[in-house]
């Protein structure tokens, strides 16, 4: 019933000028983002990695190969890496729905075509954002999300790395993040938020039952409720 | 969620209602907030871990949720046509990419009645 959001973040260096600034912030986070990436075998030979971010990056190898090879899913550069944000989201989404219709507002970029949310690195200018579509009489949400997909457009600058914001999920919600994000490489629609996030909610609740049923360890099943961690990230 | 996001949807499509929209709309979200209390109350022994998230239920978390599994059922059905092989599933889907709007959505809504 509560579920995690993904997320394709607009990411574009062709912007027009009056989202400038807005692109900029993107262009920075994802930067320092991907700067704080290392290989995970760089994090497994530190002897300064504690022993249970040890395993679970462990264990996101073991669901990195499943994907791949269980799962058809992309064999390329992303979750090859981790990064500690030192934050509780990736990034935060603003979104908006009119007072009489479900309809999200869509904001139209470059690359990814017309989306119903508008990312940010910074919880402050999300909230900003929303609280001026309240004031234009809009409906509005803002939530943390634990991961964004490049869409598979990063993976020559080494893709999309695991973060700190997910890493600890439990087993099963670890695996369904994966999976989900890997399929916005796959397949990726313009303008068309529902196909691509419905798809990837269809590959992680599949392919999630399918790591469970086979791969997980003991205890990973878990209470239905045991995905608080990424409810929590919704709760932001 | 989904029984109130589909209750707030028909609110919305029939403006040719004599009660006011507004009003209808303050009794769909009233049973919501009855239910998730109750639901509460009778199976979380009290769990209040997601009051928050309730607290803001409105038109736009509702809207991100119909985006993220509105035509979820379709692709489960789809898989399911294609024998559960995860190969001809992404390349059916891939297809399905590769069509005009409207004839996607008409293929989704086909797939999601079967």
């Amino acid at each position: 019933m509560f579920k995690r959001v993904g997320a394709a973040l607009a990411l574009s260096a062709l912007a027009g000028c009056a989202d400038m600034s807005y692109y900029l912030q993107s262009a920075r986070g994802h930067l320092a983002l991907m700067q704080a990436a290392r290989p995970i075998q760089d994090w497994l030979d530190d002897p300064a990695t504690p022993p249970e971010l040890r395993q679970r990056l462990e264990l996101a190898q073991r669901m990195r190969r499943f994907a791949v090879e269980r799962l058809h899913l992309p064999d390329n550069a992303s979750y090859h890496r981790y990064a500690d944000l030192h934050r509780q989201a990736a990034v935060w989404n603003a979104v908006a729905a009119p007072p009489y219709a479900l309809t999200l507002k869509t904001w139209c970029f470059p690359f990814t075509g017309c989306i119903g949310y508008r990312g940010y690195f910074d919880e402050a200018e999300a909230r900003a954002l929303a609280d001026r579509l309240r004031a234009e009489g809009m409906e509005t949400n803002v939530y943390g999300v634990p991961a964004y997909s490049t869409l598979g457009w990063m993976n020559w600058l080494g893709g999309d790395p695991l973060l700190n914001t997910f890493i600890r999920s439990n087993e099963g919600e670890l695996a369904r993040l994966l999976f989900h994000e890997l399929a916005h490489q796959v397949v990726y629609v313009k303008d068309d938020t529902t196909f691509n996030e419905s798809y990837a909610t269809a590959v992680e609740r599949l392919g999630g039952a399918e790591w469970l049923a086979s791969e997980a360890g003991d205890g990973a099943r878990g209470p239905t409720f045991a995905s608080t961690g990424a409810a929590a990230n919704c709760a932001h | 969620m989904l029984q109130t996001r589909q209750a707030l949807a028909a609110v919305y499509a029939d403006d040719a209602n004599l009660e006011p929209m507004e009003q209808r709309k303050a009794r769909a979200m009233a049973d919501f907030h009855a239910s998730y209390a109750r639901l509460k109350r009778e199976h979380w022994a009290g769990f209040a871990g997601y009051d928050a998230y309730i607290a803001r239920a409105n038109n736009a978390v509702f809207g991100v949720q119909a985006a993220y599994d509105g035509q979820v059922p379709a692709f489960e059905a789809l898989f399911a046509r294609e024998g559960r092989d995860w190969a001809r599933f992404h390349a059916a889907v891939a297809a399905l990419a590769a069509q005009p709007r409207a004839e996607r959505d008409a293929a989704l809504a086909a797939l999601a009645a079967r």
